[in-house]
């Protein structure tokens, strides 16, 4: 079996995991507490506090750890709850941790404006700025797409943000260790991000919070998190997701190269051999490990199980949307058919993906994609 | 080593055709497990809509979990909009015109089999198996034949007579030769998380087993078609008004409101005047029935010499000797031997000789027994 899905979460890299395990049998003292145990637990917490700054470029009090990207979206939205400024600007692909949070707030008084996304999953920043309203308490446009690997263009949209003096939150989850991350000069006012999709353990998730202002906790209880986000430090998890922010910052250059190499082999060889498939997504502003295919004729649903059954992981659209028969919500933004949007598989790239590998699925894929009928020249 | 035969299985989640895909792993089957999803548990709101297991995340996982457990891939596929569609468009249109559908057997013909076949060959697989008690012999692929259940009380063939004769030729019965308690016993003893899921009995997509509420929130958008008419008698005298005709079944005696010196049944509903006829229980009999939409698993010639055909005119029924008189437009009248309660038109007529299906239609009419004699078979209320 061979893994193709890297965007819908990653294997442990064994360093973490090693790591993870020492702390499972060794360190389990309650980070809280005052006696040598807890001093030794709160060690740990808080140097995986300083390996995600350095990784994200923050300071340590900006970081709030929590249980996942959607908690981390769901902490900065429930917030707006004791604003003044009750409206949120958000994209029509954002993840569903914001999208569906958003409506789910709308009972209590939050409203909110879609904006539409280009034929390449981009925000356009002036519509953006056109959503704006007098109310507008948040911008939520995350940074990388999960289902396509496009990233927005976050300078301009935090430029807008910074004018009109309105926080500019983005979700980058499927940014952090695929492309460089540093908060302070995207100039984001918060960030989340799942220690899952860069080689971590699942179940941690970091808010970043610039300034580390204060805020009322989604969890509330005891003053964990300098009281943003109550629940005893799941330790091994957070040690977990430091190193592996660390390794992710350490390697994230020549992954990158490595990876954008992998693609274009593939979709060159790929695009050879069926013309007809078509890549989703922005040609340069991309991550490089991720690749949204549209094979017009060919059921998604059942080639990814065909692939499967061939030893192949990968997705139908993103790995949420499947066993769900809806036609993804981000296709249909960038303009394709309901039909096109069934026949739209979604495979990524990672760490342990090999050259190898990379052909052998190119392989699998050809059997399984029939030669188009050329037009009969009379 | 040869090549093991694929087989894909339509799992539930519950204990049968968790003990099918069992039974055909250990016969060394490659089997791939798929679970149907053909009904939202939850209304838009996320709310329970239905008590049913069946097409609940439960239902789901657990299939899932025997799969997983078994080593098999699985895979959730939507058939929703085919169900709504071709099974409970249906069964709501039929009850508004006064007619007792089944649907199962048409989810069976016009939903499962498609789909299970349509999957399979394009994963390439040979075979398809459910979790049905009936017995099927395919030594002679091109005329494949259906059998009884060995277990009398779980026999489920009458449900599989619309199923078309070839989609039969691929398909597998891996529990038609065992009884109910034997298959828990399999499963307990396989330690199958499905095990002792409860048996259900109800309609899957009706809440609450509550089919008549079901009728009206379905046609509540549907111009009042369910409008409240007359209770008569057969000679024509009117005795009470009733709530509409979709909420009686021929043969129904409770929950009518008519009280008299002898109970009365529903005898026959009349869809465009909206009278229902009641009658006592001698006139409750019938001759026999028309038919439409026949399908047979038997060459048609061949039904001329069958040894003794024997009729079910509902699930459960215990059968009676009949005769067949076949139209030329696929239209059929059947002549029972003995006169039957209660035969409700949109019902399943479904034609055995011994214990083997031959095939079937759905009634049109009922005869009414000219005599008023005392036959056997009285539905059990």
């Amino acid at each position: 079996m061979i893994y193709f899905d890297y965007s819908a979460t990653t294997p442990v890299d064994r360093r973490v995991s090693e790591l993870m395990t020492e702390i499972n049998e060794e360190v389990f003292g309650n980070p809280s507490s005052v006696h040598l145990f807890g001093q030794k637990a709160r060690g740990y917490v808080e140097r995986a506090r300083q390996q995600l700054c350095t990784a994200v470029g923050c300071d340590p009090t900006e970081i709030i750890f929590n249980g996942s990207g959607s908690e981390a979206n769901n902490i900065i939205l429930h917030t707006l709850l004791y604003g003044e400024k009750r409206h949120v600007v958000l994209s029509a692909i954002e993840h569903p941790s914001i999208y569906n949070a958003v409506k789910e707030l709308e009972p209590l008084g939050i409203s909110h404006t879609i904006v539409d996304v280009d034929d390449t999953g981009r925000v356009d920043p002036d519509e953006v700025s056109a959503a704006i309203r007098d109310d507008t308490g948040l911008v939520s446009i995350m940074m990388v797409n999960n289902e396509l690997g496009t990233v927005e263009p976050m300078a301009q949209i935090a430029n807008i943000c910074k004018e009109q003096k309105i926080a500019f939150h983005s979700d980058g989850v499927q940014a952090l260790g695929k492309i460089p991350v540093d908060v302070k000069n995207l100039g984001v006012t918060s960030m989340s991000f799942a220690a899952h999709k860069l080689y971590g353990p699942k179940g941690v998730g970091v808010l970043y919070l610039a300034g580390g202002e204060e805020l009322h906790p989604l969890i509330a209880g005891g003053s964990q998190e300098n009281g943003r986000r109550a629940g005893t430090e799941n330790v091994a998890g957070i040690s977990g997701f430091g190193l592996a922010a660390e390794l992710a910052a350490v390697e994230v250059h020549d992954e990158m190269e490595r990876l954008s190499h992998l693609r274009n082999i593939f979709v060159s060889n790929l695009k050879e051999n069926r013309p007809e498939v078509m890549i989703n997504g922005h040609s340069s502003e991309t991550v490089p490990g991720v690749v949204s295919l549209s094979i017009p004729g060919v059921s998604a649903e059942k080639l990814v199980m065909k692939l499967d059954m061939d030893g192949f992981a990968l997705s139908a659209g993103a790995a949420c949307a499947s066993g769900s028969p809806k036609p993804s919500r981000v296709l249909k933004a960038i303009g394709l058919s309901d039909e096109l949007n069934r026949q739209t598989i979604r495979i990524s790239f990672g760490r342990f993906t090999t050259a190898e590998e990379v052909d052998s699925l190119l392989n699998a894929l050809l059997k399984h994609i029939p030669i188009a009928e050329a037009e009969t020249a009379t | 080593m040869s090549k093991r035969e694929k087989v894909l299985v339509a799992m539930s989640g519950g204990v049968d055709s968790s003990v099918a895909l069992h039974l055909l792993v250990e016969h060394g089957y490659d089997a791939v497990g798929v679970t149907m999803k053909l009904w939202n548990s939850r209304d838009e709101n996320g709310n329970l809509v239905n008590d049913s297991y069946c097409c609940s995340l439960e239902a789901v996982n657990n299939a899932k979990l025997v799969c997983e457990a078994a080593d098999v891939p699985h895979y959730t596929l939507d058939f929703r909009g085919d169900f709504r569609e071709k099974v409970v468009n249906n069964f709501t249109t039929e009850y508004l015109r006064g007619r007792t559908p089944n649907p199962c057997i048409r989810c069976n013909s016009d939903v499962r089999w498609n789909a299970l076949l349509e999957y399979a060959d394009d994963l390439g697989i040979e075979w398809i198996a459910t979790g049905h008690y009936a017995r099927i012999d395919i030594s002679q692929p091109d005329r494949p034949t259906i059998q009884k259940g060995l277990d009398s009380h779980k026999d489920q063939s009458y449900v599989l007579w619309r199923v078309k004769r070839e989609e039969l030729s691929r398909t597998l019965f891996p529990l038609g030769n065992l009884t109910k308690p034997k298959v828990r016993k399999i499963a307990r003893e396989a330690n199958l998380t499905t095990a002792d899921v409860a048996e259900s009995q109800e309609i899957c997509f009706v809440p609450n087993d509550n089919y008549r509420t079901f009728i009206e929130s379905e046609s509540a958008a549907e111009n009042g078609l369910n409008g409240s008419g007359k209770f008569v008698t057969p000679e024509g005298k009117t005795v009470a008004e009733h709530r509409g005709i979709s909420h009686y079944t021929v043969g129904q005696r409770r929950g009518l409101g008519i009280s008299g010196a002898e109970p009365v049944y529903v005898q026959v509903i009349e869809p465009d005047s909206g009278d229902i006829t009641v009658a006592p229980r001698q006139s409750m009999f019938f001759s026999g029935c028309s038919l439409k939409d026949l399908n047979w698993h038997i060459d048609e010639t061949d039904l001329d010499i069958v040894n003794e055909l024997t009729v079910l005119i509902r699930y459960n029924h215990e059968g009676v000797s009949c005769k067949i008189e076949r139209n030329r437009d696929g239209t059929a009248e059947v002549r029972f031997d003995e006169a039957q309660f209660a035969v409700a038109p949109g019902q399943s007529a479904v034609f055995y000789d011994g214990d083997r299906l031959l095939g079937g239609g759905i009634i049109t009419e009922g005869f009414l027994n000219e005599e008023t004699t005392i036959g056997q078979g009285e539905i059990n209320e």
